[in-house]
């Protein structure tokens, strides 16, 4: 090799070596125990601006559609509001759907580049407390009074080793629905269909009574076959219901652990094989598109379906909007607590709880907690999380919310408020997600007909206890 | 007997364009639907129409993200960058690896180019945890890391980043594409420019290069139409839409939860494909070269 070349060699290896060792320094310390996080972002000094400065930043991520915006651009409104900090926020709804939102924001988080605020739902709070990624909420919820007008037992959705971890943005119930005309047409009399949730709420109505049901209409032919009761098309918590609804308990809060009940998940996934079998559900159904899901089911084809509450929205706007929005589905469209699988309880209904997390200055790369928390106390008002709740059909998260006009004249909103006294939510535990996802890959198994629901059962227990060992109870 | 052998030779002619055609029809009506709908309010197989289904509807409201969301504008230059970063780093990169593979002997040549085989045949989703770690320590490299103009830097979160991952991802195609070229190219050639005195590097730009112009333009368009395309990487690795690309641009359009406008997704469709069906237009010619090799002859 030519001398001049090999100096030239050596220069670049040098350089290139010089660039690896400064960045080692760059690299922010490993992320403190989250229990430090809250402390020194309390103690962080507040960043006033005086007047003529620059606006303080703080973005925010949001996983919403058009009908939900207001879950970002809700903060962004009350911003103008916040009197102690001059901030500007930065709102980002995303729609391409939960799992890629949620592995967005873990890569960012990892890297430094997560926003101030995030959306999520309450399940990821032990996951992303323990990687570093959010602040403990305590410190904000004393500092402002507008967070005592949440509602209390939304508090416990937040909650994760005795520490609150956000502020609930907000809740829902997951009605069953029904087709009230089509009850009709069975020879159904209008008191027995006004009747109907009531008689769910009582336990008088159970899934066994729904399968007839449905069974019956397509017999008579008033519904298609198959679309006697259509569930919720694709993953997701909505299917916990039915464990519920057979007795199955998740979580034993006394040894923090998650539960397992044989039984119940036995009759949940011959449930969910039983309502193919019948032919009140189509062979192959899990996967459906949403789109013909919502198609579907708001223009009435289908007698029963599993839902959500913030979909009423979503099929007015959306779907029927040409047929009379909201009236049109207020012709037809009826809603009750979702049924028990056993006779004389009560039905349920699963609430998710969003909520409003502050990300750590690890996981942001800023100190903006102090600002991000003054943002969330005016977002946490009735005039704004009224916005989100009425535009979308979620639930309030606010004691106020009642009686604040524009809310307590929704009257789907109003309708459905006695559902969140039958609720129960998903615990928040660490390996809840790898839980449940064996859980969903067996039913689904037993939908299919893939696995008899008595050998998915098992085999769903037999992979609970190798993957998750300690953290699971079989009952 | 000849009005025979004419008639035998038009059904020789016209059986396989039937066939072809046929073959090709359903993606032809697919390119037409997508002009079509990007025009229409909604649309009855391939007639538009309105929203009370009778004829007609056509409406340039599907296309007003043009000028209705600044966003586009910033999306499409940053994928115009990713496309132009992406050529010029396969082509540079793979055309001289390519020479080296093919002129120079030195120890694990043939290990590596299994290996760059192998490479190939990973599907970039599996490595995309391992590259984002990548990316992220790149991202703390100072300078580069992450103040560089028009790019970013070379770390998670910039244009850069993704460019370099996906320059990577490429290479192995890029070096096999070009080694193919260089074999096919005479030694004589180079023998008399390295007897007269020139350097290797000398060769390799001022002869060689020249002589396989064909592949250079072939792995060149190659290259850009898979940076403007590109979705995986800029999707996973890009947190914000101001920096992100037009394939992620679409995903955005097609809701989990809310019904999709599916004639603005193919205008943003068309609108992506615009470049590429020009670029391919002028450029065909060089890519049929990909498969008849460099200059030929020599002993």
């Amino acid at each position: 090799m030519h001398p001049k070349t090999r100096w030239s060699v050596l220069v670049a290896l040098l350089v290139v070596a010089a660039l690896v060792l400064t960045a080692c320094p760059a690299q922010p310390a490993a992320a403190p125990a989250q229990e430090a996080a809250g402390e020194e972002a309390a103690a962080a000094p507040a960043e006033e601006a005086g007047p003529g400065e620059e606006p303080l930043e703080i973005v925010v991520w949001a996983q919403a559609n058009n009908v939900e915006r207001w879950r970002a651009d809700g903060p962004a409104k009350a911003a103008e509001m916040v009197t102690d900090f001059n901030v500007k926020v930065v709102p980002v709804n995303d729609d391409s759907g939960w799992g890629e939102y949620k592995q967005k924001f873990t890569l960012a988080a990892d890297s430094g580049e997560a926003p101030d605020i995030v959306v999520s739902g309450h399940e990821d709070i032990p996951v992303w407390a323990n990687a570093g990624y959010i602040t403990e909420f305590d410190w904000c919820r004393e500092r402002y009074p507008e967070f005592d007008d949440v509602i209390e037992s939304l508090w416990n959705s937040a909650t994760w080793k005795g520490k609150l971890w956000g502020v609930p943005q907000d809740t829902e119930a997951r009605p069953m629905f029904f087709n009230k005309k089509k009850l009709a047409e069975m020879g159904w009399s209008q008191e027995e269909i006004d009747a109907l949730p009531e008689r769910i709420k009582n336990g008088e109505f159970t899934l066994d009574d729904m399968i007839a049901t449905a069974k019956e209409a397509i017999e008579k032919g008033v519904v298609e076959p198959g679309y006697g009761y259509w569930h919720r098309p694709r993953k997701g918590g909505d299917f916990i219901q039915y464990y519920a609804a057979y007795g199955g308990r998740l979580y034993d809060p006394e040894q923090d652990k998650l539960v397992i009940d044989r039984e119940a998940l036995e009759n949940w996934y011959a449930f969910q094989r039983r309502v193919v079998e019948e032919g009140i559900t189509p062979e192959n159904y899990i996967g459906t598109e949403w789109s013909i899901w919502h198609d579907t089911v708001s223009r009435g084809q289908a007698l029963f379906w599993n839902g959500g509450i913030w979909q009423w929205a979503d099929w007015a706007v959306n779907y029927v909007a040409d047929l009379g929005g909201e009236e049109y589905l207020f012709s037809f469209v009826g809603y009750a607590l979702q049924p028990s699988g056993i006779p004389g309880r009560p039905g349920v209904t699963l609430s998710h709880p969003l909520v409003y997390m502050i990300t750590t200055p690890e996981a942001s790369g800023k100190e903006n907690q102090d600002a991000a928390c003054a943002v969330l106390a005016k977002t946490t008002t009735p005039e704004i999380n009224t916005l989100h709740a009425v535009e979308s059909t979620h639930l309030g998260i606010l004691k106020s919310q009642a009686d604040y006009p524009d809310y307590a004249n929704n009257r789907f909103l109003s309708d459905v408020l006695y559902m969140l006294d039958y609720n129960f939510y998903q615990p928040n535990h660490v390996m809840y997600g790898p839980y449940f996802d064996i859980l969903w890959d067996f039913m689904v198994k037993a939908e299919n007909g893939e696995m008899s629901p008595a050998d998915a059962a098992n085999a769903a227990i037999e992979l609970l206890q190798a993957e998750l060992a300690d953290a699971v109870l079989v009952e | 007997m000849d009005e025979h052998l004419g008639t035998g030779s038009r059904w020789r002619v016209a059986i396989p364009l039937a066939l072809l055609t046929g073959i090709s029809l359903p993606i032809a009506v697919g390119y037409i639907w997508i002009g079509v709908s990007t025009f229409s309010q909604r649309t009855f197989g391939l007639v538009p129409v309105d929203s009370q289904g009778n004829v007609g509807g056509l409406t340039l409201d599907n296309w007003s993200f043009l000028w209705e969301d600044p966003k586009i504008w910033q999306v499409t230059l940053n994928t115009f960058i990713l496309a132009v970063g992406l050529t010029l780093g396969v082509v540079l990169i793979s055309a001289l690896a390519g020479y080296a593979l093919s002129r120079i002997s030195f120890p694990g040549r043939r290990p590596f180019l299994a290996t760059t085989l192998i490479l190939h045949a990973f599907p970039s989703v599996t490595l995309l945890i391992a590259i984002y770690f990548v990316l992220r320590w790149l991202a703390q490299l100072p300078l580069v890391g992450r103040d560089l103009p028009l790019i970013g830097g070379i770390g998670y979160n910039t244009l850069g980043g993704v460019i370099l991952v996906s320059v990577g991802l490429e290479l192995p195609l890029g070096i096999w594409l070009m080694k193919g070229f260089f074999d096919n190219i005479s030694w004589d050639i180079e023998r008399a420019a390295l007897i007269d005195g020139c350097s290797r590097f000398r060769v390799w730009w001022q002869i060689l290069m020249p002589l396989i112009k064909p592949g250079v333009a072939a792995l060149s368009i190659f290259s850009f139409i898979s940076g403007w395309n590109s979705f995986l990487i800029p999707y996973t690795f890009i947190t914000t839409m101001e920096k992100s690309t037009l394939a992620a641009y679409l995903r955005s359009l097609l809701s989990d939860t809310a019904p999709v406008n599916y004639s603005t997704v193919a205008a943003v469709g068309l609108f992506q494909l615009i470049p590429v069906l020009l670029f391919f237009f002028f450029t065909q010619e060089y890519l049929l070269n990909i498969f008849s090799g460099g200059t030929k002859g020599g002993t």
